[in-house]
């Protein structure tokens, strides 16, 4: 025993436990003591027996490594007892096991001990994934769910396609509905309803609370279509929506709060509605709203069959399908009954003239014609924000793979004992499933705040639905699923690299310190010239936005809405019947507000630019004479007062506006805007000439020219405009007989003031109290928050937008300045060569800032292709900016080249400041 | 461990296993004292290492067939603190079904055999 070459005791038994490490961590906490121990009682033994050293640590090693090989494929196997020819590829059984309570909380305790890599990896997902949730809360609500009624998906919208000079779509008129309703067999129910804004008198007369509530006069069976009962009392009999029918409401449950104090009485006792008493008979179940967001009252429209128009298309019509009927059946339907329409309601339409129109029924479901043209731009929203998680998953993603550097030798020693692949994969998606997590739900807290923004300010923008927009289920769902890819993706990259880890070449390498990350290197490169990529794809969108947004911010409205308050007000018809009474209060409102001190300049008009006021007339132009049976052509039509176009600053181009309006005395005199001058008489005067509303007998003459206003869209040509004064000759309807003269009764009173504008509509308020105490004022705003509205959805969208590529932005910067820094750690050691042999430091710092513009450069050029083919979908977003406008798509590459030269220059500087007599001591 | 192990899902145990048992039936063990004696019942066709041995009683811990012992035993002649391994009532149960199974299977083969060399 004395001549045994005794080693270290304790030494050896220390090198035995280290190695230990080899083995999974939970066998290794279990059973080390036991191993130690044993290990020492065999040395002794070993000693006894004269057993070389060597030998027993060659037979100790082999039984340590292969037994930990052992142990490590046994924790992937999932059952015991498979022969080890029939087990699967070990990586996907890490899957399950990555996932396991244990493994996960190992995981975290290993992110933990980097707190800054943790933190950044964590963030930049959740900045991700809240985007891509609270976008796609957006998406969700306003276009996936259901409408919030039974049996949504049968509920149809009906309308007409026409091919008529200016129009496309008509909806449904009160003869079409009548002809629909009655022989139409593919629907349970056809319904029709008109959004109206109605006065509110008091039950008891109390005329301080008159008030204007958005009101809809639907069809007896809309709440039955719908399948939504009243809370209280019954909706609509049949029959109800008759002329001569006993006059009824309904209220919403809001209005009924409001006005009622929620009592139960209030069934049977009447409400004053524009001037005409009707029963209350029942109130609708909260949340109810249809068919505007806002409507509070529902009453039934009085229908007169005998008399119903077959060409006013006044009506927005619904249905619902019968079972088994599909959207192109019920279309047929319609097709079979609809040339029945004329026979049936003549409306002194000639037939030659209707088969002009190619009148076509065209049936879509209710939810896509509410949302419109919105569920675009929702999609091309959740695309940019999707890029943005995917920039964002690729720079964590590169994070794993700066971080797997560090671990490299680790994994290849793994990788060498047989054990790596799998462990190297559970580790990485651990990892990844853990900041996955963790990102996930702060994306789910980011995307609460930004959907709470997003309701708060979208109700302003008339998005539709956007109060049934929240994080509910789906959402929730969905954040899950969006952070188990993100786990996924940010793992691939690392786990497919460590397949092919060269053991050989990191084991030789791991002594030298050398760059044996250059193949690893190019991967991350890889992954910076995706994420310019991707980030220029983003920035072009947005810049060509942008653009778009400052063009339609250069036109100029037609008139200067600064300054300019508006109120509306609407005269009953039951106290006001006579274009004489009417005129006496409009006359005395004007003469008195323009008495008002800080007014300008008063005057009235039927239809303010850039609103949902609309009036369309089709006009015959006395010297352009249309062929017989030829469709004259459709026009807006505005009524004016004397003043207006000087109150709204819309330039008098020639000839001269109306004169004061006298009841007594209608004058046929109309001024027409520019555009409809010079789409008659181009490069003539239109003074003088003649044109005739349709079906009337008495010819108008154009005394006046002036400048273009935009009435519908600012993103539109500005609209050919006839203004009609306000005071006209009726025209009866099934007649060419001249009526008495006639004046709006609904009307916007427009007062230009250089006073503030709160003390003004409070002043114009008591004026028109004064003049009738039950004539409330309403819609009162300055006319510069309505052009200003016109643009807001563009402008949201931009923000939008412009958020989005500005994370793109900063997060393909970050990816840059992650690989060159790290580029440049990885030689620091050639770059002191270097400069030990002469080069200048500005020579250094260049070649490291061109690569990092190559890589710029690289991704730059793949993103303009992608570019180029995803801004195609813009069309149609797009005002006067061409989807591959040259300026923009140049501009967009240069920025991204300049955030790639400034993300390498940094370490390029740090390239620069090496020490070359540290380095090469080192 | 699920109490719900039978003997039967375990069988048939690895060589290994049944000697590691089989030591363990005459009284606890620590580890080298397990490696020893089953190297010396089974005429030294069991010689296992520390890495195997403790792979073994992991899994056994795992499946109840095997405890640590809390006491420690005073026989023992040295000094030095160790862990001890006992068998428990499942691992007996188990070790019994095993060889039950191991002898019907013995028998069988020897009557099948006697069998060939009669009718040889």
């Amino acid at each position: 025993m004395a001549d045994f070459p005794q080693p270290p005791l304790d030494g050896e038994e220390r090198l035995y436990r280290a190695l230990l490490h080899l083995y999974p961590p939970r066998f290794r906490r279990s059973v080390a003591q036991g191993l130690v121990e044993t290990f020492r009682d065999q040395r002794r033994d070993a000693e006894r027996r004269g057993v070389s050293a060597s030998a027993f640590w060659f037979a100790s090693l082999r039984d340590l490594v292969t037994q930990a090989c052992a142990e490590w494929m046994s924790v992937w196997r999932p059952a015991r007892g498979i022969p080890a020819s029939d087990r699967e590829e070990p990586t996907m059984a890490a899957v399950p096991h990555a996932l396991r309570f244990t493994e996960l909380r190992f995981a975290a305790r290993r992110l933990a001990r980097v707190p800054s890599f943790s933190i950044a990896a964590i963030l930049v997902l959740a900045l991700g994934i809240g985007a891509t949730t609270a976008v796609f809360s957006l998406v969700n609500g306003v276009l996936l769910r259901p409408l919030p009624y039974p049996a949504s998906d049968r509920l149809v919208a009906l309308f007409h396609t026409v091919e008529v000079n200016g129009v496309t779509r008509a909806d449904q008129s009160d003869a079409s509905f009548l002809l629909y309703q009655e022989h139409a067999r593919a629907f349970d129910g056809v319904a029709v309803s008109q959004d109206q804004d109605l006065n509110l008198g008091a039950a008891d007369g109390d005329a301080a609370r008159a008030e204007r509530v958005a009101a809809a006069a639907v069809s007896a069976n809309l709440f039955d279509v719908l399948r939504v009962p009243p809370a209280q009392g019954r909706g609509f009999l049949p029959g109800e929506d008759r002329l001569g029918a006993s006059r009824v409401a309904v209220l919403s449950n809001g209005l009924w709060e409001r006005r009622f104090r929620g009592g139960i009485s209030v069934l049977g006792s009447h409400i004053t509605v524009d001037g005409v008493s009707r029963e209350i008979v029942g109130v609708m179940p909260r949340g109810f709203a249809y068919p505007s967001p806002a409507a509070e009252l529902w009453i039934p429209e009085p229908f007169d069959p005998p008399h119903a128009q077959a060409g006013s298309f006044n009506y927005r019509g619904i249905a619902r399908l019968r079972d088994g009927i599909t959207l192109d059946g019920a279309r047929a339907d319609l097709e079979r009954v609809l040339p029945r329409l004329l026979d049936e309601f003549p409306s002194g339409i000639p037939p030659s003239m209707w088969a002009q129109a190619h009148v076509r029924p065209v049936v879509m479901p209710l939810r896509d014609s509410i949302v419109g043209d919105l569920s675009r731009l929702l999609w091309i929203l959740l695309g940019s924000v999707s890029l943005v998680l995917v920039i964002a998953c690729a720079n964590v993603a590169n994070l794993f793979l700066v971080r797997g550097e560090g671990r490299q030798l680790e994994l290849a020693v793994r990788s060498a004992l047989g054990s790596g692949l799998a462990g190297i994969v559970a580790q990485c998606l651990s990892e990844s499933f853990v900041l996955a997590a963790l990102g996930g739900v702060l994306g789910v807290v980011l995307a609460l705040l930004g959907v709470r923004l997003a309701t708060s300010f979208g109700g302003g923008l008339g998005v539709p639905r956007i109060a049934e927009v929240g994080v509910e289920g789906r959402v929730l769902l969905f954040a899950a699923g969006v952070s188990v890819l993100c786990a996924a993706f940010v793992s691939l990259i690392p786990v497919l690299r460590a397949r092919r880890v060269p053991i050989a070449l990191v084991l030789r390498a791991a002594g030298r310190g050398s760059s044996a990350g250059e193949r690893r290197q190019w991967a991350r490169s890889a992954l910076v010239v995706a994420q310019v990529a991707l980030a220029l794809v983003l920035v072009a969108v947005s810049g060509l936005l942008a653009r778009s947004f400052a063009r339609l911010r250069e036109v100029r409205p037609g008139f200067e809405p600064n300054g300019i308050v508006m109120a509306r007000l609407a005269l009953p018809r039951a106290n006001y019947p006579t274009a004489a009474s009417v005129m006496n209060v409009y006359d005395r409102l004007l003469g008195e507000v323009r008495a008002l001190p800080g007014v300008r300049e008063a005057t009235l008009t039927d239809w303010v630019p850039l609103t949902n006021d609309h009036n369309d007339t089709v006009l015959s132009v006395e010297d352009h004479p249309l062929p017989p049976d030829a469709l004259p052509r459709d026009h807006f039509v505005v009524a004016a007062e004397a003043r207006y176009f000087h109150t709204m600053g819309i330039p008098l181009l020639a000839g001269q506006t109306f004169g004061a309006q006298d009841p007594a005395r209608p004058v046929s005199e109309v001024v027409v805007s520019r555009a409809f001058a010079d789409r008659y008489w181009p490069g003539a005067s239109p003074l003088g000439k003649r044109v005739r509303p349709s079906l009337s007998s008495t010819w108008y003459t154009i005394i006046g020219e002036v400048g273009d206003v935009h009435y519908d869209h600012l993103d539109k040509p500005a609209n050919d405009v006839v203004y009609f004064p306000l005071v006209t000759l009726k025209q009866e309807n099934d007649s060419t007989a001249v009526g008495p003269p006639t004046a709006p009764h609904f009307v916007a009173l427009l007062v230009r003031t250089d006073a503030a504008r709160a003390g003004m509509t409070s002043a114009v308020r008591r004026v028109v109290h004064a003049i009738d105490p039950a004539l409330p004022t309403y819609d009162e705003r300055p006319l510069a928050d309505i052009v200003s509205a016109a643009s807001a959805r563009a402008r949201v969208t931009l923000l939008l937008l412009a958020i989005a590529s500005a994370l793109a932005l900063i997060l393909g910067a970050v990816g840059i300045y992650g690989v060159m820094a790290y580029g440049v750690s990885l030689r620091q050691r050639e770059l002191g060569v270097r400069l030990a042999l002469g080069a200048r430091p500005i020579d250094v710092s260049r070649m490291v800032s061109r690569q990092g513009v190559t890589l710029g450069a690289i991704g730059v050029v793949i993103g303009i292709v992608c570019a180029l083919s995803v801004t195609r979908l813009l069309r149609g977003l797009l005002y006067d900016v061409s989807p591959t406008d040259p300026l923009t798509l140049v501009t967009t590459c240069v920025v991204l080249l300049m955030v790639a030269f400034l993300a390498s220059w940094i370490p390029a500087r740090r390239a620069a400041s090496v020490d070359p007599a540290e380095i090469l001591r080192s | 461990m699920s109490p719900r192990v039978t003997p039967e899902d375990l069988l048939p145990l690895k060589p290994d296993a049944f000697y590691v048992l089989l030591v363990l039936l005459h009284g606890e063990r620590h580890g080298y004292a397990i490696i020893r004696d089953a190297a010396e019942r089974s005429d030294g066709r069991v010689t296992l290492q520390a890495g195997a041995l403790y792979r073994l009683l992991h899994r056994m811990l795992d499946d109840g067939l095997v405890v640590e012992s809390q006491r420690r035993p005073a026989a023992d002649a040295d000094d030095e603190r160790r862990r001890y391994y006992r068998v428990t009532p499942l691992g007996r149960r188990t070790i019994a079904a095993d060889a039950e199974r191991m002898a019907s299977l013995a028998e069988a083969a020897r009557s099948a055999l006697r069998g060939h060399a009669a009718l040889a």
